[in-house]
């Protein structure tokens, strides 16, 4: 069996490790999959059944970029002497020196850099030269469909349709979920999902939205984020859950508050929750950009939530939208991770013929 | 086997450990510069010294390579030791009481900077403690045992730390005081 190794690194919240995650389950029984993680929550990737390194992130490390690089290649050098890949897939958006260093002392592994768009136009491009890259792929937003473009040297790049930790049939229902959680069946729920604060406190913007839900008869549930660096002091009454992946009990909820970062954009409309979507602008990515989107394609009100007009807006607009409208399914594709899973595979088929 | 004996084993073997690094390894990987220098002579002298190290006849570059054990989100004093904090072979539950005990050990403490060595991936309750965390897992492969190597490995990267077992986050006051002190009667 082939074998590939993911290399993903730590945002501001799970995506990386999310989308690493989503084509490795693609990939199950196909392959030896193995994850170099820079995202803390291991034990998410272990409970998946898939065997994983942990290596402190740069954006948490207080070492200069070359000292945390220098180290990054000698351990990643030695993940790589074990697993012995056909395929080393990088999921961010700067593929680390360190990173490369190792790949070319180790040998030159077929290598894929899986590279989510949707980048503010004023973030400055990656200087990382491209032809290193056997493939390149593009984790499609909502709408997009599969594209192909050949590159110099048989290489090539994809985008693919947005890509999802779970399939539709591996989310369950609402009261499965309900029962899941331990909520009741005929209460009215909202699901905070805000982040894991740890670049934005959002604390103060959760405890107003909690205060005008609960006026309006919502029980607020908070997401704590596995990755939190400190736990969000929460307001009276509101009940904190931690599961992964929180897209499976998505629809336990009636409402869903959260960031709008991709994998939540991707799962809200997977799951047909009407949201309300606070972009976190501190960013690279254009979460603005892409809460738009969703709210094209699905019941999404975008706000910044700063201010207490914004936040009763929002709140008003979500409550309206929820009793006005019916719940349409998506028609869009989101079956990217599938499509992506089969390219690497492809890929580390090739490669271990060599 | 009592905190201090157990201590005493612990950083004898990391010692032995530390002594006899893999030499080929960190020459394996060594970050090369990715442009050569402006100017020959810095070319010539950059070739000489890389021909030094990987014939094994110069390895002052590893030994003064930096590794900071710091994490950006905690405060700590910049003349910081790494307190190195040994962890193998225990269960999720004492795993959890020790680095609590641990923690509150260490309250009064900010001269050290903890870095948790540990088998057990419990990292949502690691993230909270405001600690660096060196995972040894066993990995399927070829060759020798991951966590053989990395074992190894971290304990020559961590080889100025002050080591602890985990175990002495259940000490009392006394034993842990002696644990710290112990190298230096």
């Amino acid at each position: 069996m082939s074998q590939i190794l993911f290399f993903n690194v730590n945002g501001s919240g799970m995506g990386h490790m999310n989308r690493c995650l989503a084509y490795a389950l693609r990939l199950r029984d196909r392959a030896n999959v193995s994850f170099f993680s820079l995202a803390s929550a291991v034990e998410m990737i272990e409970s998946m059944g898939f065997e994983a390194d942990y290596y402190v992130s740069h954006y948490w490390s207080c070492n200069t970029s070359y000292d945390w690089n220098q180290e990054l290649a000698v351990r990643f050098g030695m993940m790589l002497e074990r697993v012995r890949p056909d395929v080393v897939v990088f999921d961010g958006t700067w593929p680390f020196q360190g990173f490369m260093a190792a790949c070319k002392a180790y040998g030159n592994p077929a290598m894929v850099w899986s590279n989510r768009g949707l980048l503010k136009p004023q973030v400055k491009a990656v200087p990382v030269d491209e032809t290193a890259f056997d493939l390149i792929i593009v984790p499609g937003e909502l709408g997009a469909s599969f594209g192909e473009e050949a590159l110099e040297g048989g290489r090539k790049r994809i985008v693919v349709p947005p890509v999802t930790v779970l399939n539709d049939a591996e989310l369950m229902d609402r009261n499965a979920a309900r029962e899941a959680l331990g909520l009741a069946l005929d209460g009215h729920y909202v699901l905070f999902s805000l982040g894991p604060g740890n670049l934005k406190d959002v604390s103060g913007i959760g405890h107003d939205l909690v205060r005008r839900f609960a006026a309006a008869g919502f029980q607020a549930i908070w997401a704590r984020a596995p990755i939190s660096v400190r736990d969000a002091e929460l307001p009276e009454g509101v009940k904190s859950i931690s599961v992964y992946p929180l897209v499976r009990y998505l629809r336990a909820f009636d409402t869903f508050v959260g960031a709008a970062g991709y994998n939540t954009c991707c799962e809200v409309v997977q799951a047909q929750v009407p949201s309300l979507l606070v972009p976190n602008t501190l960013l690279v990515d254009d979460q603005l950009r892409r809460a738009l989107l969703v709210a094209d394609n699905a019941l999404a009100v975008v706000s910044a939530c700063e201010t207490d007009a914004e936040r009763e807006q929002a709140v008003g607009q979500m409550l309206e939208m929820m009793a006005d409208s019916k719940i349409q399914a998506p028609s869009m594709p989101m079956n990217g991770a599938a499509m992506a899973a089969e390219e690497i595979l492809a890929l580390a088929i090739r490669r271990s013929k060599r | 086997m009592t905190l201090v004996q157990e201590t005493e084993t612990l950083r004898a073997r990391l010692r032995e450990w530390a002594n006899d690094p893999e030499w080929a390894l960190l020459v394996r990987y060594e970050l090369l510069p990715q442009k050569p220098a402006p100017v020959w002579h810095r070319r010539v002298s950059h070739k000489v010294g890389r021909l030094l190290r990987v014939l094994g006849l110069s390895r002052s570059r590893y030994l003064k390579q930096p590794w900071h054990s710091g994490l950006k989100h905690v405060q700590h004093p910049p003349q910081a030791r790494p307190l190195l904090i040994w962890s193998e072979g225990h269960d999720r539950q004492f795993v959890r009481d020790a680095c609590a005990g641990m923690q509150r050990l260490l309250v009064d403490r900010p001269e050290f900077l903890p870095v948790l060595v540990t088998d057990v991936a419990e990292f949502a309750f690691y993230s909270r403690l405001g600690w660096l965390v060196e995972y040894l897992p066993e990995l399927r492969g070829t060759g020798p045992s991951y966590r053989e190597r990395k074992r190894r490995y971290l304990a020559w990267r961590y080889r100025d730390a002050l080591v602890v077992p985990l175990s002495a986050g259940l000490a009392n006051a006394s034993e842990w005081e002696q644990v710290l002190w112990m190298d230096r009667a």
